[in-house]
């Protein structure tokens, strides 16, 4: 290309380059943005760069994430959901009633919160295959059928349970969700899933358990995206849903998996927040709504379908959570968080505007 | 054709939109190396007609039968499994995928039995011969089609349906939005189909560039099949005349 810059051709290729490096610009503004959001909050003061600081910026990740990989694949297939609001509310409580009450009636509490879990997680494809089944069979819109599921979830995780956070989980599961994977002692050196039973001595905990499950989950999800048929099928459906159909993709059965999987998505965020603290608030999804689309525009997914990565979701869920710790870190009042929060989303699509109509040209 | 069984025989077919008549009681035969030509005028009922033949409309009435079986109710992908390939007016590509991707839509090799994995590896050299074969030229195998010129476009589009060993072939209006070079390209494939007796359905508005390619034209105008030629038996001006309907057999 280079080679056939003549005088004649500079212009063209000078501007041909200047285009590549917008297009460029485009793909990896989300990291630039947040290198420069942790550069501006530490040179405030917030520690983000010790253990301690950087697993707090992760957990704070977690729930936003697992919600918003899961509304990655919808978003991509040219869809939304809103939906998570209560579904992860609803699935975490389902999770949560069975192991409460089965620990109360005297099982064994790793069995009731293995089964728990195991419940919370089947129950949470229910709401997808919902979405799924009226936007496919019935055309309804994704945006007004998911507002609906949002409302019976609603309804249904305050009636679960007389409206109130269910608690009295068995103690185990706080010590799941608390728990690090390693320890490290000063003078004792390392050890797994607890501080050494030495009395006096401090230890720091590395890889909490909930971010442990998160990683696990979020690389399923990449391989499925990034390397499965499924994947590549969600992508056609984005980018052209009658040249999908043209070629034989099963495109409601695509659209109809791709909810459900989004679905189970907000089911393993219920569950973690369960773990976590050891109780279920009826409404625990409603912040992380908000912030998983969040996540996923800013993350490079398009309004109109066809684009997004699981990649660009992590590093969109990661701005999202230093935001929020570095605000917390600052001492800023809360408030901020959803101004910043709100803004960042403009941004977002304001960019991915841009990119569309800049490649237009 | 004498003494052969078409390969392709829509019989009496119709289509209705609400209540309009798209398509009316049309029939026409396609055989082995034939290439036949649909002409008509805009909106009249040529897109519909080889829609119901691709399976992306079903017929209201009338019946159609692909080597010797019939395929009204069929899905559009089982009639491409059949043999039928079609280019679409608007190439229906996905713009945000790359022409690998498109030229696989719908058919990607799977690597990995287990977990339905694609083979992009695989896909990549297939989409690069095929490319090659047919004489398209691409800047890069990865490049999203959205960024590629009409005619690459267009490359892309009928290498997707040349992949796959079509036992017929349909071309609507293949060169509404290519250059000069393009062009050539689709009359070199087009004869090239004709002389492996590959049959090819080619709609067009345009009698002239019919006359450079098909054996055969069937003119449709507001949904009827008006006339019926073989092209060394009729003139521009007889089949202008059965276009605008200042000339009927009837």
């Amino acid at each position: 290309m280079g080679e056939q810059g003549t005088n004649r051709n500079n212009a063209s290729w000078g501007a041909r380059q200047g285009k590549r490096y917008l297009r460029i610009l485009g793909k990896v503004w989300s990291i630039l943005f947040l290198i420069v959001l942790v550069m501006i909050f530490s040179s405030r003061g917030a520690n983000f760069f010790s253990i301690m600081g950087l697993q707090n910026v992760l957990l704070a990740a977690t729930l936003i994430m697992l919600v918003a990989v899961g509304e990655t694949f919808v978003v991509i297939s040219g869809g939304i959901d809103i939906s998570p609001a209560y579904v992860v509310g609803l699935c975490g409580a389902i999770g949560a009633i069975i192991m409460r009450d089965m620990y109360a009636g005297g099982s064994n509490p790793a069995v009731a919160v293995i089964v728990g879990m195991v419940g919370g997680l089947a129950f949470s494809v229910v709401p997808g295959l919902v979405n799924g089944l009226i936007i496919t069979k019935m055309k309804v819109p994704p945006f007004i059928v998911t507002i609906g599921t949002m409302g019976i979830a609603e309804g249904a995780v305050f009636l679960s349970n007389g409206g109130v956070p269910v608690r009295e989980l068995p103690p185990l599961v706080a010590n799941i969700g608390n728990t690090f994977v390693a320890y490290y002692t000063s003078g004792h050196g390392f050890s797994l899933f607890g501080p050494p039973d030495v009395a006096g001595v401090k230890s720091v905990g590395i890889l909490p358990i909930p971010v442990l499950m998160m990683i696990v989950v979020i690389a399923v999800m990449w391989l499925i995206l990034s390397k499965t048929i499924f994947g590549q099928h969600v992508y056609a459906i984005g980018g052209n849903i009658q040249a999908a159909r043209l070629s034989g993709i099963p495109v409601d059965n695509v659209l109809l998996k791709a909810y459900m999987l989004a679905s189970l998505m907000y089911g393993c965020a219920g569950m973690v927040y369960v773990l976590r603290f050891a109780s279920l608030a009826p409404n625990a999804g409603e912040p992380l709504l908000i912030s998983s689309i969040g996540a996923v525009f800013i993350g490079g997914a398009s309004m109109a379908g066809g684009y997004g990565t699981i990649g660009g979701t992590v590093i969109g869920a990661l701005i999202i959570a230093v935001l929020q710790t570095g605000l917390v870190m600052l001492l800023v009042s809360p408030f901020f968080q959803y101004i910043a929060l709100g803004c960042a989303i403009i941004l977002a699509v304001f960019v991915d505007q841009f990119k569309a109509k800049l490649l237009q040209e | 054709m004498a003494g052969r069984e078409a390969l392709l025989r829509v019989e009496g077919v119709s289509k209705h939109f609400g209540g309009v008549k798209a398509v009316d009681d049309v029939s026409l035969e396609v055989g082995a190396g034939e290439v036949v030509g649909i002409i008509g005028d805009n909106g009249a009922g040529k897109s519909t007609l080889i829609k119901m033949i691709s399976g992306v409309y079903t017929p209201d009435g009338g019946t159609i039968y692909f080597d010797g079986k019939q395929t009204v109710g069929l899905s559009p992908r089982e009639i491409r499994e059949m043999g039928i390939e079609t280019i679409y007016q608007d190439l229906a590509l996905a713009d945000n995928l790359d022409a690998s991707s498109n030229i696989f839509l719908g058919r990607e090799p799977v690597k990995s039995r287990l977990f339905r994995t694609v083979d992009r590896a695989l896909m990549m050299e297939d989409a690069d011969k095929t490319l090659r074969k047919l004489g398209f030229q691409l800047p890069s195998l990865k490049r999203h089609a959205r960024d590629l010129s009409g005619g690459q476009r267009q490359g892309v589009a009928i290498a997707r349906a040349m992949h796959w060993n079509a036992k017929l072939l349909i071309m609507d209006e293949p060169t509404a939005s290519v250059g000069v070079a393009g062009r050539r390209n689709i009359y070199k494939l087009v004869n090239n189909l004709r002389e492996k007796d590959i049959p090819v359905i080619y709609v067009t508005p345009n009698v002239r560039e019919a006359f450079g390619i098909v054996n055969k034209l069937a003119v449709i105008r507001r949904g009827r099949k008006v006339a019926e030629r073989m092209i060394n038996n009729t003139t521009v001006d007889e089949i202008v005349g059965f276009i605008v309907g200042s000339k009927s057999e009837e």
